[in-house]
């Protein structure tokens, strides 16, 4: 059973390149589901089960903090790995961030195999969970 | 006020890392201006530094940095993507970059989303008149932005 991952982004350009990325990347990859806004993003997990949440910080209705802040109320939630991929380049913000529980930071613009070893890392992957 | 070589040095290093585009000084940018549409893109941020950047961009250039982003041909799947998204997520992109080298890693910004339009073709004269428009090319295509600090 493959890996299923949420993104979120509200620019449908970065959604495109990461679930690109996430197809070549040689990890199982189950579902990839998408958001526009962290608002769209908890509608997505009351009805499905992530394994790992890639969001940006900067979104129109609600952002990525705001987001965070919410899966963080939630007991069940709260146990996915979240991993943020934003173009903000502050080790202050990060740190914060990190304090809330983000496991992993990718800033913007990124290379595949950098996004390919955060989730490998995040996940904790070995060798037999992956297909290449 | 930040200094030009660093506005150009940020946009060139986005362009290539993100658009794989190619970036060029230009010695007249009116010279190369010859377009079918114009898409201007700005971006507010606030902290450490507040102010505002804008970009304006031949709609070529954006549709360009779709299917370089994206690894595709000009085909319907690349029809799907609105070039305007482009050009504001690059601004994004740019911004972020471009606060974190003037600011430091110490200091914190809050970025507001980016805004997308396009704009009609007769405001090309006067924007290449305007001082505070910088331009480079992106793979010979002209690129004009404006770093508004408050």
């Amino acid at each position: 059973m493959g890996i299923n991952i949420l993104v979120v982004d509200d620019s449908k350009i970065i959604r495109g390149v990461i679930t690109k990325t996430l197809n070549l990347s040689g990890v199982d990859i189950g579902n990839i589901y998408e958001a526009n806004n962290g608002k769209e993003a908890l509608e997505v997990l009351k009805n499905n089960w992530v394994d790992l949440i890639l969001t940006d910080i900067n979104m129109p209705e609600m952002n990525g903090v705001e987001l965070i802040e919410e899966i963080n109320k939630d007991d069940i939630l709260k146990t996915i790995p979240i991993a943020i991929i934003s173009t903000e380049g502050s080790q202050t913000r990060v740190e914060e961030l990190k304090s809330k529980g983000v496991k992993a930071y990718l800033r913007k613009p990124f290379t595949p195999e950098s996004l390919k070893k955060m989730i490998i890392d995040l996940l904790n992957l070995k060798e037999g969970e992956r297909n290449d | 006020m930040i200094e030009e070589a660093k506005v150009k040095q940020v946009l060139k290093k986005v362009a290539e890392e993100f658009a794989f585009m190619f970036a060029d000084d230009q010695e007249n940018p009116s010279d190369e201006l010859v377009c079918d549409g114009l898409i201007r893109a700005r971006m507010k941020f606030s902290g450490d530094i507040k102010g505002e950047i804008i970009m304006v961009a031949p709609v070529e250039l954006c549709r360009n940095m779709v299917s370089n982003v994206l690894g595709i041909e000009e085909t319907e799947e690349q029809t799907n993507v609105d070039p305007k998204e482009a050009l504001a997520e690059f601004l994004n992109i740019y911004c972020g970059n471009l606060l974190t080298e003037v600011g430091g890693e110490d200091a914190v910004f809050d970025l507001c989303p980016p805004e997308a339009e396009e704009i009609p073709l007769e405001n090309l004269g006067n924007l290449v008149d305007e001082e505070e428009y910088l331009s480079i090319l992106l793979d010979e295509i002209p690129i004009f932005v404006k770093v508004i600090i408050e």
